[in-house]
Order: structure tokens, then sequence, then C-alpha cells
């Protein structure tokens, strides 16, 4: 009986590794992985204002509705706020709700508590956020094209 | 079929501001050059406000993605058939977008605004509600629909 069980299992196993629609889902959730990598890569690269991961990881066009009710148009001006001080955090948390994979795309929703420092509009307060980002597979690589975040409350 | 004047109004307001250049950038860059892909999303938009403030079922249908997210100021991440549920149960009476700004890469668009909604009251004057947005679109077979959306009070 348990033979039986462990051969089904083995032919179940086989089976899915070989059919196109396991193959997709196998594919999906390791797009899933990369984004959920890369997107904490990107919060670390952003808490440790590295400029040079931040280049890597954001598209030349990335766009950000800011929660200043500004839009930064391109990477240069994301860049220029984060070698400003402008943003600048002292502790970066980030909790994926949602990864949506359609394609060359990614859409990842979620919410961010940060602690602002320096520069930072709301420096020194711990800020609920929640934000929306759009990924885009191009050249072989996923490149952050676009984020919006909002602040939820700011407290002390 | 007729058009009421807030609607005129609203469609007006964002053709008006579609042709504008941004107005709240953070860094300077060149007037923007609206390619005819971009006014091909930013008129989808429009049908969608058109059909927020109808309430039209059927065109809310076909302007939403089946696979569209919200991510919403309270924390939580509703579909596309929430969305559209929500969106016949208000009793939205205008609709104004400023502040727009659009962004085309290939399959991925990505437009950037402020909206003014105006609701109606039936123990009083309108209310008014601003909010900062940004909704991206997804071109499936030559049509564009909306894939994910997020939006929140503006802040002062």
């Amino acid at each position: 009986m348990r033979r039986g069980t462990g051969t089904f299992l083995l032919l179940s196993l086989l089976g899915c590794m070989t059919s196109p629609a396991s193959r997709s889902a196998v594919e999906l959730s390791g797009a899933e992985a990369d984004i959920r990598s890369l997107e904490n890569e990107e919060r670390l690269a952003v808490l440790g204002r590295d400029a040079q991961a931040l280049q890597r990881l954001w598209s030349e066009r990335f766009t950000v509705n800011s929660p200043m009710n500004r839009i930064a148009p391109n990477r240069s001006a994301v860049l220029q706020l984060v070698q400003q001080g402008l943003i600048s955090y002292s502790s970066f948390e980030r909790r994926i709700e949602e990864i949506r994979i359609d394609g060359n795309l990614a859409i990842v929703m979620g919410g961010e508590t940060v602690q602002a420092a320096g520069n930072a509009p709301l420096a020194g307060q711990t800020i609920q956020r929640r934000f929306t980002h759009v990924w885009k597979h191009e050249q072989g690589e996923w490149r952050l094209i676009a984020r919006h975040a909002n602040n939820m409350n700011a407290s002390p | 079929m007729t058009i009421s004047y807030p609607r005129v109004l609203a469609l007006a307001m964002s053709f008006i501001c579609a042709t504008l250049p941004s107005r709240n950038l953070v860094a300077q860059s060149p007037e923007p050059v609206v390619t005819s892909e971009e006014r091909r999303v930013l008129a989808v938009e429009d049908e969608y406000v058109a059909a927020e403030i109808s309430r039209d079922e059927a065109s809310l249908n076909r302007l939403v993605d089946d696979r569209f997210a919200l991510n919403t100021n309270r924390g939580a991440i509703i579909g596309k058939t929430e969305l559209i549920r929500r969106v016949l149960a208000m009793n939205m009476v205008g609709q104004t977008i400023t502040e727009r700004s659009v962004l085309v890469e290939g399959n991925v668009a990505l437009i950037f605004g402020t909206a003014e909604l105006r609701f109606a009251r039936a123990d009083g004057p309108e209310t008014v509600s601003t909010l900062r947005y940004t909704s991206t679109f997804v071109n499936r077979d030559g049509q564009w629909r909306m894939l994910a959306l997020q939006m929140q009070d503006r802040a002062r």
C-alpha cells in the first residue's frame, strides 16, 4: 500500500514535470520568487542609499508618484532625492500582499513601515504606507518602472 | 444619449489636461510630447471616468482587465468584480482630472494624476474628494485595459 502510494506520487511528480500547464506554473512561481527577491534588494538599497544598486534595479524611466503629491519623472530625479537625503530611512519594512505576474509585467502591492530620517519629510516619525510597484521584464532583467506610495498615518 | 454637464466638463478637463505638461514635476524635464499611443491610453482612461460617472457596467467590464487589482487606502486589495460593485453603488456626479502625465513602455502604460470626485448628497450640497492616483494599463490584442490602481486623499 505504502509502495503503491509512493509510486503514484512519483508518477504524479514526473507528470507534473512534463506537463505544459505545470511547467508554466513552475515558471510563474519562479518569476514570483525573482520579484520577491528583487523587492527585498530594492528595499535594502533604498535603506542603504546604495545608488549603484538602485541604478541597476530601477529603469531609466522609473517614475514615482510620491506621498508628497509629487511626480519624480525618471531615475535621475529619484536618485537626486536619495542623494539629497530627501529619501532617507533609519528602518524600512515592506510587507508584500499581492504579486501578479502578467507576462513581462509584474504588479506588487502591499504595505510599508518606515522610520523617516535625514532631510526626509516627517523625519523621526514612523510612517505606515501603502505602495504599488510595477516591474517590467526587458532584455533579460526585471526593472522597476513605477512606484506609487502614500502615507496612511505618521506617528512620533 | 444625454450627456450631463458634469460629465462633459470632466471629459473636457481631462482632454485639456492631457494636452498640458505636468505642472508638478520634481525635476525640470523637456515639455512632454504626447504620442499617439499615449493619447489612446488617455482616451481609455477618459472612457473609464465617463463609465464611472454614468455607472455604465458594460463599459466598466470592457475597460477593466480581468486581473485588475486596486490597492485601497484602508489596507486591502480588491479585484475587478468588487471594484465594479463599488462603482455602481457610488453616487458620483462628476470627476475632473488634473496634473495628469502618462508613460507608455511597450505593452504597459502608467497614468499619474489628480482626480477631483464630486458626490451627490440627499441632504445637502455635493461633497468633493481630491485624490492622487496612479493607474496601470496593459495592452492586450491592441486594447488598453486598466490592470492596477492606487489612489489616496491628496496630502495638504
